[in-house]
């Protein structure tokens, strides 16, 4: 399975116009390009504000690009039915806003909703593989309590065994590992790993460079002025291209722990002019 | 961990005893308020009455001709379709309340926040003023209540931010609007026979319930029932944010759709055979979610078992405890606000 993006173009509260017309500061995301694959895992990073997540949710069709397509194994998002789109890809958001009554295993087993039609119920083999899921993220022990009343990390986990009940070929995270701690973090990690050997596309947002070193093969840059950058992992890793980025310098290092090497990527000072500042008038 | 892990035992789960259990309760209630009312019926009549219609017309026991035609009316044409609309609407008004709280995501909607019971309410003012019979009055009051709801839709769909947040406000404000309308109608209203009688059916009661208005608003009221049914696993999707539902495939606009036509359905041919009874929408949701948690899957049952219950107790209590009848919806809400926050203070605690 593949996941494209071509050209993407966005930006909000322009309906009707076209892509490019309107004042350049105005334009959140600008030819967005990517490529994912299975088995490979591609990580989006940028600054606040840069359009991260709008990224995210214009590749998902939660919004709609303003020119330029996604397209899953050549097909255009838009002209899937949802039930289709969304066996495929999986999506893990945020956080979740709404005060969740659910007992764990029914928030897993939403997960197949997109397997049943409108009027059906879950059956036998959506239960099973709600739990053959939990089971596979190692929350099994989390089946019957509130997700209410569980911890953030726990909460991460079962909403992505929730995405991936739906077996899909493309996993879609969302700060997946921002405010876990470092265990939990490290967990998560490993865990989209291990599902992209086995063969799953894995898309991701972060916030730390560090955490897609080893995980995530392609990067997609954006600099919080609507430009982006797609390449190796290994390029976009580089201190130049993060100084690009993120509008900070960087020196970052590789040293090795116990025969894995890590990166080490430490900022060190601000730039002082973040941004070409439009040229005045006179 | 400790205190969470206590979590699933101080619940209980819906499950076919439970089920059995309510149909078991239903039915021995159902029977036993046959009997219930100012006119005195004991079962032996009953089964005696049975019993000749099928021997045909030998009576042998204690009752007279005169005497066994009045038992049948009592209950055939009296008590008989009044339960059964007891039950229907009871389960309705609870699933409904329940539904419209899932995909409201708002713990404080009832089946009248989208303007159908005012809408209704108007509507049989509005028969009752022009002197229409109770049919049409029905008919009317029900066909208002679901323009209401229409135009509380339409509204909504012409803004494109949170639909949820936009129904709920253009809920508010048609059923405003429906409401003075009924002002309206109640100040034109002959204050000597008019406005007592459209107050009073306001106050909402059963006792207006013949076979031809359950005939003509069970269909309704059913349908409406088993479409939150049939829908019930995705309102647990509905219940989480609006792009989280989408993302697992369910197709929000349509279930919402659904569910709003569905609880429309119900609320209006509740409030066009009987008025408006409040209080079950909110108070039985609320007690089966503290009992049975909020997974739409148990919720929904129980709500349509304790419903019908719940509405059928209130009813029969209204319509024996005093010699004159008392409005079934003052009876639910002097039973209800009570009942209502002792599960507030049982939740917080």
């Amino acid at each position: 399975m593949q996941l494209n993006i071509e050209n993407g173009f966005f930006q909000y509260g322009t309906f009707g116009r076209r892509a490019g017309e309107g004042q350049k500061g105005g334009m959140l995301l600008q030819n967005v390009n990517l490529t994912c694959r299975s088995g490979e895992a591609v990580a989006v990073l940028g600054t606040n504000g840069a359009g991260k997540s709008t990224m995210l949710r214009c590749m998902l069709g939660f919004e709609t690009w303003n020119s330029g397509k996604t397209l899953l194994d050549g097909t255009d998002i838009r002209l899937m039915r949802p039930n289709q789109l969304w066996r495929k890809i999986g999506y893990v958001p945020q956080r979740p806003q709404n005060s969740l009554a659910l007992e764990t295993e029914e928030m897993v087993l939403l997960g197949r909703s997109s397997q049943r039609g409108l009027f059906s119920q879950p059956s036998k083999a959506d239960r099973e593989a709600a739990v053959r899921w939990m089971e596979r993220l190692s929350i099994r022990h989390l089946q019957g309590r509130l997700c209410s009343r569980i911890s953030g990390g726990e909460l991460q986990l079962v909403m992505m065994a929730r995405a991936l009940a739906a077996d899909p070929g493309i996993l879609v995270m969302d700060e997946p590992e921002t405010g876990l701690d470092y265990r939990n973090r490290l967990q998560l990690l490993r865990l989209l790993r291990e599902l992209k050997t086995e063969g799953l596309g894995v898309i991701f947002n972060t916030h730390y460079p560090e955490n897609s070193f080893e995980t995530a093969d392609q990067i997609l840059l954006m600099n919080g002025n609507g430009e982006c950058r797609f390449g190796p992992a290994e390029e976009q890793l580089r201190a130049a291209a993060l100084e690009w980025a993120y509008h900070v310098s960087f020196q970052t290092e590789l040293i090795s722990v116990e025969g894995h090497s890590r990166l080490c990527v430490i900022p060190y000072e601000e730039e002082r002019e973040q941004k070409k500042m439009p040229v005045e008038k006179e | 961990m400790s205190g969470n892990g206590n979590e699933r035992e101080s619940r209980c789960r819906w499950n076919r005893w439970w089920l059995a259990g309510g149909i078991t309760l239903i039915t021995v209630l159902a029977i036993a308020a046959l009997f219930c009312g100012r006119y005195q019926v004991t079962p032996g009549q009953a089964l005696e009455l049975i019993w000749t219609s099928f021997a045909s017309g030998n009576f042998a026991g204690s009752l007279d001709e005169a005497k066994a035609a009045m038992v049948k009316r009592v209950l055939v044409q009296i008590r008989l379709p009044r339960i059964c609309y007891c039950l229907a609407a009871g389960a309705g008004l609870a699933a409904a309340g329940a539904a419209l709280q899932g995909i409201c995501s708002n713990p404080l909607a009832t089946p009248d926040t989208l303007g159908a019971a005012n809408g209704a309410s108007f509507g049989a003012a509005l028969g009752i003023l022009l002197g229409m019979n109770g049919f049409w009055i029905q008919v009317t009051s029900m066909l208002c209540g679901i323009a209401a709801v229409l135009l509380v839709f339409a509204v909504s769909r012409k803004h494109t931010g949170n639909p949820v947040l936009m129904l709920v406000l253009a809920g508010m404000v048609i059923g405003s609007f429906f409401s003075a309308l009924l002002s309206a109608v109640k100040y034109v209203a002959d204050p000597q026979d008019k406005l007592p009688e459209i107050t009073h059916w306001l106050m909402g009661s059963m006792n207006a319930i013949t076979w031809k208005s359950v005939t003509l608003g069970l269909p309704w009221l059913l349908t409406g029932l088993a479409v939150i049914w049939l829908l019930r696993w995705k309102l647990n999707a509905m219940s989480l944010a609006e792009e989280e539902a989408r993302s697992l495939g369910v197709s929000t606009g349509l279930v919402r759709i659904l569910v709003i036509a569905a609880t429309t359905m119900i609320t209006a041919s509740v409030v066009s055979a009987c008025g408006q009874i409040g209080w079950i929408g909110l108070l039985i949701p609320h007690g089966c979610r503290l009992l049975f948690g909020g997974d739409f899957r148990q919720l929904i049952p129980s709500c349509i078992c304790l419903g019908s219950v719940f509405l059928l107790l209130v009813d029969t209590a209204a319509r024996s405890l005093t010699a004159a009848e008392l409005p079934v919806a003052i009876l639910t809400a002097v039973v209800g606000a009570p009942l209502f926050l002792l599960l507030l203070l049982k939740k917080n605690r």
